[in-house]
């Protein structure tokens, strides 16, 4: 990076890392550090899509769209409807209840055990995740720009943690709105320059009819079939499913939001996030699309990650296929006659094909040339332009983006480890108040472990191979089930503790069973998860009769 | 349903006592919704 480019990353970084510590000054008690009930409908929004978006959204994203197109985007078409059933169900029964945590609501409903069991499976998924928002940036930027893999992880890391552990929930909050600025400021200013690259005759209609040849624009699978990993029905049926769990139980989310200054200023943040995540994902995959027409006029590396590992005989064969798309994609356009163009569209796709196939074939040699690689350079695609295309200034911002995504979402999940350990755990063992200067300094402690946790993680997770695509896959391991202890709090009169409990377990083992033997796409699991524990639990209730003679609570005001 | 539950629904946002506005930005998402899923069946359109 040039010297400009490192005074405006140092610069940005600097400025948000100077404010969240300035939100230090600004609480003194418990709380604000787990709870700032200070926010505006659009702080709430940003912070939750600040939360959200990680930096390996915008690494990944845009390599996903230049290899596979849209069709990413069907992931989050169940968004806005979970959004509306957190908003009329869950958020007003939070507020009543005035909790720290979603999980607090389990006790008033059914009793510790349950409460115990949801924060458990929160924390472990979400404690391990936090250190791979952590390590998978800093191994892109490592491997692209040759820094150090371990300096990298800690740089983020402390930065991250010095200002959460200052300035607590209201800290966290305030860094994103900078954060968030600075993120979609960059991608805005990538997606421009990448157009202006473009050459001078070609208008944005011939770029997208370009994109549409190559299949890039395919962004919705209407058919039924159990074997798509992304079409209408598993991004609304398993991904609605996926994000009612995630937003309305998981912490690190149901934190932001109750951060609210009132129960209208929270839904409309959720509210903000319906309307605003679908626009800014396509955006960001629209990136991709953009970048594929860039690279049919430049010739694009074999491979983004090592292209140094590339044969040159490949080499060639490439580059010659990559002139012969570029003279064909400009005599396409240049094309009058509607049949002269149809055999040139044609031409074109058998070209873009056979580019694939050889890029297909160097990542399978790759992959069989080192253990822990699965020969993908997808990750290294939008930080490969970044590097080689940008000007100078606007790289420092890029890779400051990259730092505020990673940042934004770690320092929501240190925040919400840490208060779910104090409030759940802590406090609740205890006996101690979550509030007052003891819960502070515990809260801190808290933050400080996670946070080590956190970093130690992404330290040694460049050994651990395979165990990272393994926590990758955890969430939706466990977010059915936690969705489903909820869906029985929220919805059956009838269902006791016990019953939830053992539901639970059964369901969770039921998910591991289908995960590992019958291999389901990841996204169903959530729904399997999510409908099995209300229905085991009516199916076991009677057999447990006898434990469970106590009556269902009913939660109060204020309890 | 939980009594919690109903109690919620029932009382659905009328915070300051005037006309619960809430129903309003629900029909809005819906249309909103629609309409998105309408340009990706554009966009998968001219590719096919």
């Amino acid at each position: 990076m040039s010297t400009l480019d490192w005074l405006v990353f140092l610069g940005s970084q600097g400025l948000i890392l100077a404010y969240g510590l300035w939100s230090m000054s600004r609480q003194g008690q418990a709380e604000s550090y787990l709870r700032s009930r200070s926010q505006t409908g659009w702080m709430v929004g940003l912070s939750i899509m600040a939360t959200q978006a990680s930096a390996i959204t915008f690494l990944s994203a845009p390599g996903l769209a230049y290899r596979e197109g849209l069709g990413f985007i069907q992931f989050y078409l169940g968004l806005p409807l979970a959004m509306v059933v957190l908003s009329v169900v869950a958020l007003p029964i939070y507020y009543r209840l005035n909790v720290y945590t979603a999980y607090e609501y389990l006790e008033t409903r059914f009793d510790g055990r349950v409460r115990r069991l949801a924060a458990f499976l929160f924390l472990t998924q979400r404690g391990l995740a936090a250190g791979l928002t952590i390590y998978a940036p800093a191994l892109i930027l490592s491997t692209a720009l040759g820094w150090d893999l371990l300096w990298t992880n800690l740089l983020t890391g402390s930065v991250v943690l010095a200002y959460t552990l200052s300035g607590g929930s209201r800290a966290v909050a305030r860094t994103q709105l900078l954060q968030m600025s600075v993120i979609l400021l960059g991608m805005v200013l990538a997606g421009w320059w990448m157009f202006r690259s473009l050459p001078s005759d070609w208008s944005g209609s011939d770029a997208l009819q370009l994109s549409a040849l190559a299949g890039k624009t395919q962004a919705l699978v209407l058919r039924l079939d159990w074997n798509d990993r992304y079409s209408l029905w598993t991004g609304l049926v398993g991904g609605g499913f996926l994000m009612l769990s995630y937003f309305g139980t998981d912490q690190s989310q149901v934190q932001r939001y109750l951060g609210g200054q009132s129960l209208s200023q929270s839904r409309k943040g959720l509210m903000l996030n319906a309307f605003f995540k679908l626009p800014m994902q396509l955006m960001i995959l629209g990136l991709g699309v953009l970048m594929y027409v860039f690279y049919v006029f430049e010739t694009p590396p074999l491979n983004f990650k090592h292209p140094e590992r590339v044969a040159a005989h490949d080499r060639v064969l490439f580059e010659q296929e990559a002139l012969r798309r570029r003279a064909t994609a400009e005599a396409w356009r240049a094309a009058t006659y509607p049949q002269r163009k149809d055999s040139l569209g044609m031409e074109f796709k058998r070209s873009a094909a056979r580019l694939d196939s050889i890029q297909s074939l160097v990542s399978e040699r790759n992959k069989s040339m080192a253990s822990g690689d699965d020969g993908s350079d997808t990750n290294f695609i939008f930080i490969r332009y970044v590097l080689d295309f940008l000007p100078v200034g606007l790289v420092g911002l890029l890779i400051s983006m990259v730092f505020c995504a990673s940042m934004s979402s770690t320092a929501a999940e240190l925040s919400a480890l840490s208060t779910t350990t104090l409030v759940d755990f802590y406090a609740r063992w205890t006996g101690h108040s979550p509030e007052g200067p003891r819960a502070l300094a515990m809260g801190r402690l808290f933050t400080l472990a996670w946070g080590l946790y956190a970093v130690g993680f992404a330290l040694i997770a460049d050994r651990m191979g395979t165990l990272i695509e393994a926590v990758n896959v955890l969430g939706s391991l466990v977010y059915g089930t936690i969705l489903g202890i909820f869906l029985s709090a929220f919805f059956s009169k009838g269902l006791r503790a016990p019953s939830v409990l053992l539901a639970a377990l059964l369901t969770e083992a039921l998910v591991l069973l289908l995960y590992f033997g019958a291999e389901i796409p990841y996204l169903w699991l959530n729904a399997v998860g999510a409908l099995a524990v209300p229905l085991l639990g009516w199916i076991v209730q009677p057999w447990l009769a006898g434990l469970s003679s106590q009556s269902p609570k009913t939660p109060t005001l204020g309890s | 349903m939980h009594p919690e539950t109903e109690k919620v629904l029932g009382s659905s946002a009328k915070e300051s006592g005037g006309p619960n506005p809430w129903p309003r930005w629900y029909l809005a998402l819906a249309l909103f919704w629609l309409a998105f899923v309408g340009l990706l069946a554009f966009l998968t359109r001219i590719g096919s």
